[in-house]
């Protein structure tokens, strides 16, 4: 197989290759669930089979839930009268991710920062080294949401990826970028899908961009400011911004049963912090600070790179409409970052 | 449909007033935003403030919530609201549970046309937003009776006089009436397995106001945390309970709901139990009358009680 | 998997102490003696503890660092893992994970005045470090402690203290009481601590001051020795933040780009002052 070939997939063969993909290794790919009740639709990373495949709308929830799930069992006790015994099992299974963006991808990376950080998270890696990625590039924003472009996120970035596909009229362009992606070209071989020429891609249609790279050390100056008191009343301080969000690791551990328990938990609520003595963030205004300056400053002052990849996920499914960028546009004004 | 009736202007105007003459500190409204449902909540401390104020189909949040949020900030101060005739509803719950002083809230009332149920038409254009068509038209709206905001201090606009063209709960009527008990488990099991616990619909509640909510007390644990099926399905019968006899309907906890879990049908459902229970009880709908499950009574009836 | 980092150790309770009427302090040691064997860790870490099934709780290691078969930690009821931890019984176990966190610098106090002041269960952190001194004293200069409490009922490590109080040549002990915390028989001070730093007036001079108690007490604390001419970066305070995983990455202890189980729990009162806010 040369490294320069690519392959064309059809709408209608799609299925029919991912199920081919499916019987070899286990696909994660976005699918489409209906609401309880009939009303809409939201879309998911799930294993292939359980929905309806959608390559082309924002996922609800990012993939994140393929490496850092809801919800996992990160041990179990086994009581007798002589001792407790620990026992935990790490995830082992090869899986390919289908379909995911450059913003979802960068996300991943830019936590392999904080979950490699002096102890290293082998349930995080263990799935990081597992997962062979498909990288659907973005030529243009999925809708107008998506600011990927803001963050220092290439929305066309191949180099990282195990495959890359690109919508094409009619179908999906795939090549192979690393040798992992070899299983995928295989399965592409064996269900006949067309050789085509690895396209050239340009990304069009990422205008308008904030340059938010640089500005964390400004932001952490305005901290104390009181813009934050009036910047976004209507927050009610849900966990819906940072469940979707790709780049949100925070987490609870409990005990449930015989089991330890490690769920998402979320920053915007009043049980974050809260302990029976102290509550260093009791207004909700300092909750939505936290999730934004620990994105857009903390996370670059600590880790290098913003904690936000622009996947839009945040405003799009909040409830009572905060977007994000107009706050940090905001900010940056009152930073005197830009004017 | 009857299309929105224009009250922006005239509450723009009135809510300058208040804020200048100082009585008021702040007025609560709606603003436009560039998401849909293209209006979110808004909160004028200036005069200069109120410009953005303005009243559509799109207004669909509750703003109890926020009038309760601010006066927990600031006891001390008053405030207007706009509030639609079945969000006015909770603040008559929330003023019967001494949780808002009446006085602090100065409520400005309109006549409602109406409002649309995002839901309907999430991922359409906003050419869908524009006005009320029988597709978008919110249920509730359908059998309102307080269309012309109940209690309001000061009422702008027109009355409206649209009489109800549906049974009150239809939707819920409809449902339960259909479903055998296992068809209804199986229904609930696969809603709450879709379930992420981001506690939206209790954050978003204006009656959801516990400092502590039950589901983080752990001295005993009532509720597990973790997000799986049956710890899901604890926490909103759990939650069915803390409504009963105090939900509203004003839809809120539905519409925000990540992943569309249809929560009315649940608490529409236990308010017909409790109108049929309590003589008829409302929540809301009469502030003189006492919430059945907050007094007690001799004739109450305790069939359900094992 | 290589190794699961929420992975604990098991330890088993050897003794149970009441403190005060909330406050229980458990001797534990290893289960296995090769973890035994390989455990080292400086004054000031902390750990995450746990009753299997009740959850687990981050206590700082109350013991000092020279008593080589068993730790010790300092327990207030609260919610339900703490809770769990008061019904146990000698003979129980318990899982630990640790040590955490940075420690007080104690070698570079070698040589200095050093005072201690605690405020309630605060007296937990310090221990280990005030029993390093006693046990070093040639290697310090003056040493001091200041312990408060809110009644009299409510001190820690009480025939500890005591003990203390009474050795004069060791150490120059200030027990106090905040008013009306007072029994008949009491004998030392009462009053809150800034009034006592006030009286007392310790010199900055070569002087480093360890402080640790409710958020409050530490705040005041700090900001009357800067007034009385102490450098910020001679103020040591351990900081208390609800913490998940001790390891840096579930995100609760994140104030500014500061993680508390990883940058600490101790710090300056100088790094404290660049922190954006929300210590206090
Ligand atoms: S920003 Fe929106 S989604 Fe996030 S906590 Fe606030 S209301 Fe919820
Ligand atoms: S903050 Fe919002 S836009 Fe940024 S990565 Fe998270 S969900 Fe996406
Ligand atoms: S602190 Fe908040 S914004 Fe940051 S990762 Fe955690 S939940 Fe997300
Ligand atoms: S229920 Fe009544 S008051 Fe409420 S939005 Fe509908 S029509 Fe208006
Ligand atoms: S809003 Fe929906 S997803 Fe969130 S906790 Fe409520 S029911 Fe669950």
């Amino acid at each position: 197989m040369s490294n320069k070939k690519a392959y064309f997939i059809s709408d209608d063969k799609l299925n029919g290759f991912i199920e081919s993909l499916n019987e070899k290794v286990p696909v994660y790919v976005p699918q489409r669930f209906d609401r309880a009740d009939g009303t809409g639709i939201y879309t998911e990373y799930r294993p292939y089979g359980e929905g309806e495949v959608d390559l082309e709308s924002r996922t609800l929830l990012s993939v994140k839930s393929i490496f850092l799930p809801q919800c996992e069992v990160i041990l179990g006790f086994t009581t007798n009268e002589e001792r407790v015994d620990v026992v935990s099992e790490a995830p082992s299974d090869e899986r390919v991710l289908f379909s995911i963006r450059n913003c979802d991808f960068e996300a991943v990376r830019r936590l392999d920062l904080l979950f490699g950080w002096d102890y290293r998270d082998e349930f995080w890696f263990a799935r990081r080294e597992n997962t062979i990625i498909v990288v659907n590039i973005c030529d243009s924003p999925l809708d107008d949401k998506c600011f990927c472009h803001w963050v220092g996120v290439d929305p066309v970035a191949t180099e990282l990826a195990d495959c890359v596909m690109l919508r094409a009229e009619g179908g999906y362009i795939i090549w192979r970028i690393s040798e992992r992606g070899d299983v995928i070209i295989d399965v592409l071989d064996k269900v006949g899908a067309d050789e085509v020429d690895v396209p050239e891609v340009e990304a069009k249609g990422f205008d308008n961009a904030i340059e938010v790279d640089g500005s964390h050390n400004a932001l952490f100056e305005i901290f104390t400011d009181e813009i934050w008191k009036v910047l976004e009343p209507s927050c009610i301080g849900c966990g819906i911004c940072t469940f979707v969000c790709p780049t949100c690791h925070c987490f609870e551990i409990q005990d449930e049963g015989s089991k330890r328990v490690r769920f998402w938990d979320y920053c915007t609520g009043y049980e974050f912090t809260r302990t029976e003595a102290h509550q260093p963030r009791p207004r909700q205004y300092q909750r939505y600070r936290q999730r934004v300056m620990h994105k857009y400053s903390y996370y670059p002052r600590r880790f290098g790179v913003v904690g936000c990849t622009g996947c839009g996920r945040c405003i799009s499914a909040c409830p009572q409409n905060v977007d994000i960028r107009e706050d940090i546009v905001r900010l940056l004004k009152r930073a005197k970052v830009i004017k | 449909m009857t299309e929105a009736v224009n009250i922006g202007e005239e509450f723009r105007k009135k809510a300058r007033e208040l804020l200048r003459k100082g009585e008021i500190n702040a007025v609560i409204g709606y603003k436009k935003s560039g998401l849909p449902p293209y209006s979110k909540p808004h909160i004028a401390l200036k005069e200069d403030d109120t410009d953005e104020f303005i009243f559509d189909v799109n207004c669909v949040h509750n703003l109890v919530l926020y009038v309760l949020n601010y006066l927990l900030e600031y006891p001390e101060d008053k405030v207007a609201v706009l509030l639609k005739g079945c969000d006015q509803k909770s603040l008559i719950v929330l003023a019967q549970e001494s949780k808002i002083d009446r006085e602090r809230v100065k409520v400005i009332g309109f006549g409602c046309p109406g409002v649309i149920d995002p839901r309907k038409v999430e991922g359409d254009e906003e050419d869908a937003h524009k006005s009320l068509t029988a597709e978008n038209v919110h249920d509730k709206c359908l059998y309102c009776d307080v269309r012309n905001t109940p209690q309001a201090d000061i009422f702008i606009g027109e009355m409206v006089d649209i009489k109800p063209t549906k049974e009150r709960y239809f939707r819920e009527r409809e449902f339960y009436g259909k479903k055998s008990e296992s068809e209804l488990l199986d229904f609930w099991k696969g809603a709450f397995s879709s379930c992420i616990r981001c506690y939206a619909c209790r954050q978003v509640c204006p009656l959801c106001y516990c400092d502590i909510c039950i589901s983080y007390r752990n001295m005993p644990q009532w509720i597990e945390l973790s997000p799986t099926t049956d710890n899901n399905m604890l926490f909103h019968v759990r939650r069915a309970m803390c409504m009963a006899g105090r939900c509203i309907d004003c839809g809120e906890c539905e519409r925000v709901c990540p992943v569309g879990i249809p929560l009315r049908l649940i608490y529409n459902k236990v308010s017909l139990e409790i109108e049929d229970k309590y003589d008829g009880y409302r929540a809301g709908m009469d502030s003189e009358r006492k919430p059945p499950l907050q007094e007690y009574s001799m004739a109450d009836p305790e069939d359900f009680i094992l | 998997m290589v190794e699961n980092i929420y992975q604990p150790k098991m330890m088993r309770v050897i003794e149970v102490r009441d403190e005060t009427p909330t406050i229980k302090t458990f001797r534990l040691e290893f289960v296995d003696d090769e973890d035994r064997k390989n455990f080292t860790f400086k004054e000031g870490q902390f750990g995450e503890f746990s009753v299997p099934g009740s959850g687990e709780a981050t206590f700082c290691i109350a013991s000092p660092t020279f008593w080589r078969d068993y730790i010790e930690i300092t327990v207030k009821e609260v919610r339900r893992a703490t809770h769990a931890f008061h019904l146990l019984d000698v003979g129980d176990f318990v899982t630990f994970r640790g040590p955490y966190g940075n420690w007080f610098p104690v070698d570079d106090f070698y040589g200095k005045n050093v005072m201690v002041i605690g405020g309630g269960i605060g007296i937990a952190p310090l221990r280990g470090l005030i029993h390093r001194v006693i046990k070093e004293r040639k290697k310090f200069g003056d040493f001091c402690i200041i312990y408060a409490a809110r009644c009299v009922e409510e001190l820690v490590y009480k025939e500890e203290v005591y003990g203390w109080w009474e050795s004069d040549d060791i150490c120059n002990t200030t027990l106090c009481v905040d008013p009306g915390g007072e029994t008949p028989d009491w004998r030392g001070k009462v009053s809150f601590v800034p009034p006592v730093l006030e009286q007392m007036k310790p010199s900055p001079k070569n002087g480093v001051v360890v402080v640790c108690g409710p958020p409050i007490m530490i705040r005041l604390c700090m900001e009357k020795l800067v007034e009385l001419g102490f450098s910020p970066d001679v103020l040591y305070t351990t900081l208390e933040a609800k913490m998940k995983c001790g390891l840096g990455k579930c995100g609760r202890c994140n104030i500014g780009d500061v993680y508390i189980c990883k940058d600490g729990p101790v710090f300056t009162y100088a790094q404290i002052e660049g922190f954006p806010g929300e210590v206090w």
